[in-house]
């Protein structure tokens, strides 16, 4: 029997990818484009500029699909994580950023990270509610402005006011903390 | 600040170059090691499954950069060759492609060409060519072929949709010539017992340019004379001489401008 392409998996969708098959790249764009887009938008805080990096991390996945290696994670993560670098580096070249800085950047540290208001799949909201709050805060905001903030540690330490290398091992141990309150991540949270 | 080079401290840097967050010189220093250090890879992509779930806002992206985003495939082949292995070719319904993908132009042609050609096809087909041979089969062409055809000045470029339009099924291009090429097809493998059928169109008949096979892949087929568009009908493996199928999909040609 013919597998339809909204069951099989994200790995066979990306072997279908490096077959040239539009339809599984389209399949592929419907289940984490959303992601890719929302992250994108966040940190650059400019819809268009998130569209134009969605653009690039799939076409991406189209010209390299061999650069995914399900062993390392899911397909997901891998296309945050380029859409990560990618929104960072338009944002560190960016000459309207020191503005955006001061704008932005102790508002996310303040206001923190707005679960359940931005959040829309309900299980996925909870697994991060759960894994946030095991963090002390010192990591937690630590983690948001950079990640959010697409900040470097060394710039997170001056906003924070505390020793760049605090700010590096906070950066680490948080991610370790979330990782251990998440242990089934990456098998169950993305599962379509 | 001193540069790290202990493994301790390059070991320090894996969360913040998870996140982004390392100054460039760093950057560069830790993507060298990680070359070499499976552990730490493995613990920066565990930071990333984690940077996954926080970086997950949920919601859609604007149907308009999928459409962005199909425009520029063509340009932009992957590396890897079409694979033409039968029976594999994914499903995917017509109605639940268009609600994604949001619809595709077909290129340079208007509504109102297509439209007629999809009146054509309505029409039954009496005086047909009768070519529907296995030639076609006989030397499997590759991307290579392909690419050259679509560099060739004049050729023209056909984008094959279903009839009720939505993305892309399958894309054509013949060269002035009249060599042609099927390739990228998305459409759906048959049953054993069916086969794709190519076919020209000119006016109100059907020439058969040959048939597909259940999976189709790269094709090679040969356009004489005129042809106002091309269309694909699935028939009975047997093969058809004639067919008033309605087709799966169809494409106009470009006018030669």
């Amino acid at each position: 029997m013919a597998v339809t392409l909204t069951d099989v998996s994200d790995a066979a969708l990306v072997v279908s990818i490096g077959r040239w098959r539009q339809e599984a790249l389209a399949e592929a764009f419907r289940r984490h484009a959303g992601a890719v887009y929302g992250l994108a938008r966040r940190v650059l805080g400019d819809p268009s500029r998130g569209e134009e990096i969605v653009q690039e991390v799939f076409l991406r996945l189209w010209n390299h699909p061999d650069r995914f290696d399900p062993e390392r994670g899911s397909l997901r993560s891998f296309l945050l994580a380029q859409a990560h670098g990618r929104a960072v580096d338009v944002l560190r070249s960016d000459t309207a950023r020191r503005k955006r800085e001061e704008r932005d950047a102790l508002a996310t540290a303040e206001a923190g990270y707005d679960v359940e208001h931005e959040v829309w799949d309900l299980a996925i909201a909870d697994r991060l509610k759960a894994a946030l709050s095991v963090l002390p805060d010192e990591e937690r905001r630590a983690i948001e402005l950079a990640y959010w903030g697409g900040q470097t540690y060394r710039e997170v330490a001056v906003a924070l006011g505390t020793p760049e290398g605090t700010v590096k091992s906070r950066i680490r141990a948080g991610l370790r903390r979330m990782r251990g309150s998440l242990a089934d991540v990456g098998s169950g949270a993305w599962a379509e | 600040m001193g540069r790290v080079t202990t493994h301790a401290h390059l070991e320090e840097l894996l969360g913040a170059y998870a996140l982004d967050a390392l100054e460039p010189d760093e950057s560069a220093l830790l993507g060298r090691h990680l070359a070499a250090c499976p552990r730490c890879r493995a613990e920066v992509a565990e930071h990333r499954e984690v940077a996954g779930l926080l970086g997950y806002v949920g919601g859609e992206a604007p149907g308009e950069v999928w459409e962005r985003i199909a425009a520029n495939l063509e340009d932009a082949p992957p590396a890897v060759q079409l694979d033409r292995v039968p029976g594999t070719a994914p499903v995917v319904s017509i109605a639940s492609a268009r609600r994604r993908t949001g619809g595709r132009v077909v290129v340079a042609v208007g509504a109102a060409v297509a439209a007629g050609v999809i009146a054509i096809l309505g029409v039954q087909v009496a005086n047909l060519d009768h070519r529907t041979n296995d030639l076609l089969h006989s030397a499997v062409p590759t991307m290579t072929s392909v690419r050259a055809a679509l560099a060739e000045h004049g050729a023209l470029h056909v984008a094959l949709q279903a009839p009720t339009g939505g993305p892309p099924l399958a894309s054509a291009v013949i060269e002035p010539d009249g060599s042609g090429y099927l390739y990228g097809s998305n459409l759906r493998a048959l049953p054993p017992s069916e086969t794709y059928q190519l076919w020209g169109l000119v006016g109100s008949q059907r020439i058969s340019y040959g048939v597909l096979g259940a999976s189709p892949g790269i094709q090679e087929f040969r356009a004489g004379g005129r042809v106002d568009a091309l269309a694909i009908t699935s028939e009975v493996a047997s093969g058809g001489a004639a067919s008033s199928k309605a087709p799966v999909a169809i494409g106009p040609l470009p006018s030669t401008t």
